[in-house]
């Protein structure tokens, strides 16, 4: 072991949050101007899930808007577990573009935990090779 | 211990992610595609191991 990062999930890489989505059985993300409660209108990434009166909208560098009325207008745990989903598929996404092996496995607590090897050609170079947002 | 990248999410969608089975400071070059694409980083933590790898390192890379 020689290190260890705490990250703070931005759901910024299109690509990802459609395939956070997918694993959580949602239609994929579509850009809409949504007007809110409060008047305010905003565009960006509308996410729908099922029971929600307003969409989670991801704008800009993965602003997030979720207007859930202390869960009357939808579940507050939703937020999470789409996070969680993104941070899955953003980390599969990026092991795919580098050739790294990843594997699943789902933790006591609700979390996942997915380990990435690289064979025998290593680890290499740094940067983004699959061209998410970094 | 071969080299890997253990990346965890909570059901928060808070994660971490942990280098194992390096040597030095590799294993920052190894994770850090990772932490960028996760989000940004709001916390770091080196071990124990990383520095002991370090001064391991050093005279080495003296000789070189």
């Amino acid at each position: 072991m020689s290190h260890v990062v705490t990250i703070e999930t931005k759901l910024r890489d299109p690509a990802a949050l459609s395939a956070a989505c997918e694993r959580l059985g949602l239609p994929e993300p579509r850009t809409e101007t949504v007007k809110f409660f409060d008047g305010a209108e905003q565009s960006g990434l509308a996410v729908r899930p099922p029971g929600f009166v307003y969409p989670v909208l991801i704008g800009e560098e993965g602003a997030v808007r979720c207007d859930t009325d202390e869960g009357r207008w939808g579940d507050n745990a939703f937020l999470g577990r789409l996070k969680q989903a993104y941070a899955l598929e953003a980390a599969k996404l990026q092991a795919k573009a580098r050739g790294h092996r990843i594997s699943e496995t789902s933790l006591p607590d609700g979390g996942v935990r997915l380990t990435v090897t690289a064979g025998t050609a290593g680890f290499g170079t740094t940067g983004n090779a699959y061209g998410g947002l970094a | 211990m071969n080299p890997h990248i253990e990346v965890t999410v909570t059901p928060e969608g808070e994660t971490s992610v942990e280098t194992k089975g390096f040597a030095g400071t590799v294993c920052k070059a190894a994770s850090k595609p990772y932490e960028e694409v996760l989000g940004s980083k709001s916390a770091e933590r080196l071990t124990p191991e990383y520095h002991a790898a370090e001064q391991v390192a050093q005279p080495a890379e003296h000789r070189a």
